[in-house]
C-alpha cells in the first residue's frame, strides 16, 4: 500500500514536472523578481555549486534555488563538473561519528573490505596449515638418528626403547616430558605410550627384564627411588636384597663402590645428553637419511638413542657391580670381590680354608662339590656346607 | 575652541576591517605565484568588496581574525590573474586564455545542441569578459569585476557560462512564443491528460473529472509550495529540471541514499498534504480523494507508457539508420 501510494504520487509529481516543463520551454511563465529576489551571480552559484559557503548563505541561497529556474537550471549543470571539490569540502568540514560510522559500513566500503578481510584469512589458514605437518616432519627427523642404537636393542628391545626415560635423572626429565608431548601430538597412540601411563609401566619394565636376566644391583635401584615420578610403582623383581648383618666391613666396601659407581653413572650420563645434544643439533641442520618410519617404535629421536647407549653402558656396570651365580646348586651372590653362599646368614662363624694347604686339600677331598665350587668361583668364597660355613680364601 | 570628532561605533569597526584588510593584503599577494605585478594598493578594494560580500552581510560584527581567516580561504593565483587582466595586462590575458579557454569551450559545448553554437558562446563569453560596455571611469565594464576569488575561477568562468546560455535561450523561447502558438496548443492538451480515459467517452464524466483532476494538480502545486526550501529544491531539481537522482544529491551536498529517503519522506508529506486541502477546500472525502489519487495514476501511467515506447521507437529507427 505504502508503495502504491509513493507510486502514485511519483508519477503525479512527474506529469506536473512535465506541464512545468513545457510553460518553462514556452516562456509563458516568468517568474518576476520580487517573487524570488535577486539572481544569484556567477560568484554566489559557483561557491553554492562548490560548497563553500555558510550555513546562512546556504540557506539564503538554497530558498532562492528552489524558486528560481534560472538559478537552478545553472547551478544543475555546475555540480556534475565538480564532484571531487565538493566531496573535499565535504571532507573539510567535518563529519559526525554517526556520518564516519556510516561511511566505513558503506557499501562502496564493503564491497571492497570483506573480500580482502576473506583472503587474509583464507592465507592466515593456509599458512597455519602448512606450518604443521612441516613440524612433525621435524620430530621424525630427530628419530631418524637412531640406526645404531636400534640394531644394538635388538637384543634388548624393552630396554633400548624405554631406557632413556627410566635412567633419566631429575634434572633431565622436564626434557623427556616435553619428548612426550611431542610424541603424543603426533596421535600415535600405537607407537608411543601414553606420558600417564607410560612412566610407571616402564619402570617396572626395566627392572623385572633385568631382574630376569639376573642383572639387578642396589644402584639401580637407588636411581628408581630417586625419580618420585617412575618409581612410584615398585616391583618384587626390583626389591634389592636384604643387606647382610654381619661382614661389615664387607659392607663398608660395597658402599664405597656404590658411591663410585653412581658418581660415575652420573658423570657418564651428563656426557651423554651433551652428545645427544650435539647430535640433535647436526641432525636439525642435516637432511634425513633412512627414510623415516614413524611406526618403527625402535626408530627413536638422536636424544633416545643416546641415552638407550647411556643405559646399556650402565647395565654393564651395574652387571660387573652385582652378580648371582649358581654353581653345584647352590646360589652365590657376589658381594664385592667374595662370593656369598645364598644359604649363608651373616654373623655366622665360618671356617677359614685357604686354598693350596692340607686342610683345603683334604676337604676337597672329602667333598668334590666344594672342590667345583672353588674353582668355577675366583677368589674369596663363603659356602654353606652340611651345616658349617667355610671361607675359602 | 577645537572640536574632537566622536566616531560611531559602525564606522570603528568599518575601520578595524579596512587595516585589517589592508595589513592582509600583502600577505595575500604574496602567497600569490605569478602576481603581475599588481600592487597591493590595487588589491585591497577587490578583497574589501569580497569581505563585505560574504563575511560581513550574514556577520556583520565580524573580527579582524574573522576577516584575515577570509582572506586565507580567497584563491590568491586566480585573483590576482584577474585583477591583471582587469588592468589591461597582457601577459594576463594570454595566460587567462591559455588555462582557460578549454574549460570555456567545454562549459559551452555542455549547454549548447551544436558545434557552431558552442563557438559563439565561446566566444560572447571572452567579449563580456573583455567587456563590451564603457564605464563612467573610462574603463570596459569587464564582468571580471564580480569575480571575488572565494571559488575557484574555472567553476565561476562555467557560471558565467551557464548564465549566458540561459539568457540566450530565453530570450529566444519568448520571440517563438510570440510567432507560433502550437506548445499553448500543446500545453492544453497536457491539461487534459490529467483527466482519465472515461471521462472521455461521457461528458458529464469528462467535466466531473477534468475539475476533480484540475483541483488535484492545484493541491499538489500548492503542496510542494509549502514544503521547505530544501525538499521543495530536491522535487524540482528531480521532478522539474530531469536530474538524476546522484545529481540531485550532488546539488544539495547529500548522498543519492539520502536524497532518495528524503524524496520517499516528501512523498508521504504531499500526499497527506494534498489529502487535507481537498478536504478544506473542496470539501473531498477521504476515499474520494483516494480515488482521484488512483485513476489520475493510473491515467498517468497509460499515458507514459506510449511515450516511451516513442521514445524506445526513434532510438532503435535512430540505431538502425546509423
Amino acid at each position: 500500500m505504502k508503495t502504491t501510494n509513493e507510486n502514485e504520487m511519483d508519477l503525479l509529481l512527474r506529469a506536473l514536472g512535465r506541464d512545468a516543463a513545457a510553460r518553462s520551454a514556452t516562456g509563458s511563465v516568468q517568474q518576476s523578481s520580487h517573487e524570488i529576489g535577486e539572481h544569484l551571480d556567477a560568484d554566489e552559484l559557483n561557491c553554492y555549486a562548490e560548497g563553500i559557503v555558510t550555513v546562512a548563505e546556504r540557506l539564503r541561497y538554497t530558498k532562492h534555488l528552489a524558486d528560481c529556474d534560472r538559478c537552478r537550471s545553472i547551478v544543475a549543470g555546475l555540480v556534475p563538473a565538480m564532484p571531487r571539490q565538493r566531496e573535499a569540502v565535504k571532507l573539510e568540514t567535518g563529519w559526525s561519528w554517526r556520518e564516519k560510522l556510516a561511511a566505513l559500513f558503506a557499501p562502496s566500503v564493503l564491497r571492497f573490505a570483506v573480500p580482502a578481510l576473506a583472503l587474509t584469512a583464507i592465507i592466515g589458514i593456509a599458512i597455519v596449515v602448512l606450518r604443521r605437518p612441516q613440524q612433525t616432519d621435524f620430530v621424525a627427523q630427530n628419530q631418524q638418528q637412531t640406526p645404531g642404537v636400534s640394531t644394538r636393542g635388538e637384543t634388548q628391545p624393552t630396554i633400548t626403547s624405554n631406557a632413556p626415560q627410566s635412567a633419566a635423572s631429575p634434572g633431565q626429565q622436564p626434557l623427556a616430558g616435553s619428548k612426550e608431548k611431542n610424541a603424543s601430538s603426533e596421535e600415535k597412540p600405537s607407537t608411543v605410550q601414553s606420558p600417564v601411563v607410560a612412566p610407571k609401566t616402564r619402570t617396572g619394565t626395566v627392572t623385572t627384564d633385568r631382574a630376569a636376566d639376573g642383572l639387578v644391583r642396589p644402584a639401580d635401584s637407588s636411581v628408581a627411588q630417586s625419580q618420585p615420578t617412575f618409581a612410584a610403582e615398585p616391583t618384587e623383581a626390583a626389591a634389592p636384597p636384604p643387606p647382610a648383618p654381619a661382614a661389615l666391613d664387607a659392607n663398608k666396601a660395597v658402599e664405597a663402590r656404590k658411591q663410585d659407581n653412581e658418581a660415575d653413572l652420573q658423570k657418564r650420563r651428563d656426557d651423554a645428553f651433551s652428545r645427544s645434544r650435539t647430535e640433535n643439533e647436526v641432525a636439525r641442520a642435516g637432511p634425513a637419511k633412512g627414510g623415516p618410519s614413524r611406526n618403527n617404535s625402535n626408530n627413536l629421536g638422536g636424544y633416545a638413542s643416546v641415552m638407550s647407549r647411556s643405559a646399556d653402558k650402565d647395565e654393564k656396570a651395574a652387571g660387573n657391580a652385582a652378580e648371582t651365580r649358581k654353581v653345584s646348586g647352590r646360589l652365590f651372590h657376589r658381594e664385592g670381590s667374595v662370593w656369598v653362599d645364598s644359604a649363608y646368614d651373616s654373623g655366622r662363624a665360618t671356617v677359614n680354608v685357604k686354598r693350596g694347604s692340607e686342610q683345603f686339600r683334604a676337604l676337597i677331598a672329602d667333598e668334590p662339590a666344594l672342590r667345583s665350587v672353588a674353582e668355577q668361583l675366583g677368589g674369596e668364597v663363603i659356602v654353606v656346607w652340611k651345616g658349617t660355613a667355610y671361607r675359602i680364601r | 575652541m577645537s572640536k574632537t570628532r566622536i566616531r560611531s561605533p559602525v564606522n570603528r569597526k568599518a575601520e578595524e576591517i579596512e587595516k585589517a584588510v589592508a595589513a592582509h593584503a600583502a600577505h595575500f599577494l604574496a602567497r600569490a605565484t605569478d602576481t603581475y605585478s599588481i600592487s597591493v594598493e590595487t588589491l585591497v578594494p577587490r578583497i574589501r568588496a569580497a569581505v563585505e560580500k560574504y563575511l560581513l552581510r550574514d556577520n556583520p560584527a565580524a573580527s579582524p581574525t574573522d576577516v584575515n581567516e577570509f582572506v586565507d580561504k580567497l584563491q590568491a593565483d586566480d585573483l590576482c590573474l584577474i585583477v591583471a587582466c582587469e588592468q589591461g595586462n597582457e601577459k594576463a590575458w594570454t595566460d587567462l586564455v591559455a588555462r582557460f579557454g578549454t574549460t570555456v569551450r567545454s562549459a559551452a559545448r555542455s549547454v549548447s545542441s551544436n558545434e557552431e553554437g558552442a563557438e559563439d558562446l565561446a566566444q560572447s563569453i571572452w567579449a563580456e569578459l573583455h567587456g563590451l560596455r564603457i564605464r563612467d571611469d573610462g574603463k570596459p565594464a569587464s564582468k571580471l569585476a564580480y569575480y571575488s576569488g572565494r571559488g575557484s575561477l574555472a567553476g565561476w568562468l562555467r557560471a558565467v557560462v551557464g548564465q549566458l546560455a540561459v539568457d540566450q535561450h530565453r530570450k529566444q523561447s519568448r520571440l517563438v512564443q510570440t510567432e507560433d502558438d502550437a506548445d499553448f496548443d500543446r500545453l492544453q492538451q497536457d491539461d487534459q491528460s490529467w483527466s482519465g480515459n472515461a471521462a472521455r467517452l461521457n461528458p458529464e464524466l469528462e467535466v466531473s473529472d477534468k475539475r476533480a483532476s484540475a483541483d488535484l494538480k492545484t493541491a499538489l502545486a500548492a503542496s510542494i509550495g509549502h514544503l521547505s526550501d530544501e525538499d521543495r529544491l530536491l522535487v524540482k531539481l528531480y521532478y522539474f529540471d530531469g536530474l538524476k537522482l546522484h545529481e540531485a544529491g550532488a546539488v544539495l551536498g547529500v548522498h543519492e541514499a539520502t536524497a532518495s529517503r528524503r524524496l520517499t519522506r516528501i512523498h508521504a508529506d504531499l500526499r497527506l498534504n494534498v489529502q487535507e486541502s481537498l478536504k478544506k477546500e473542496h470539501g473531498w472525502t477521504r476515499p474520494e480523494t483516494e480515488r482521484a489519487f488512483s485513476d489520475i495514476a493510473l491515467h498517468l501511467e497509460a499515458d507514459i507508457e506510449p511515450m516511451l515506447m516513442g521514445d524506445k521507437m526513434v532510438k532503435n529507427e535512430s540505431e538502425m539508420t546509423g
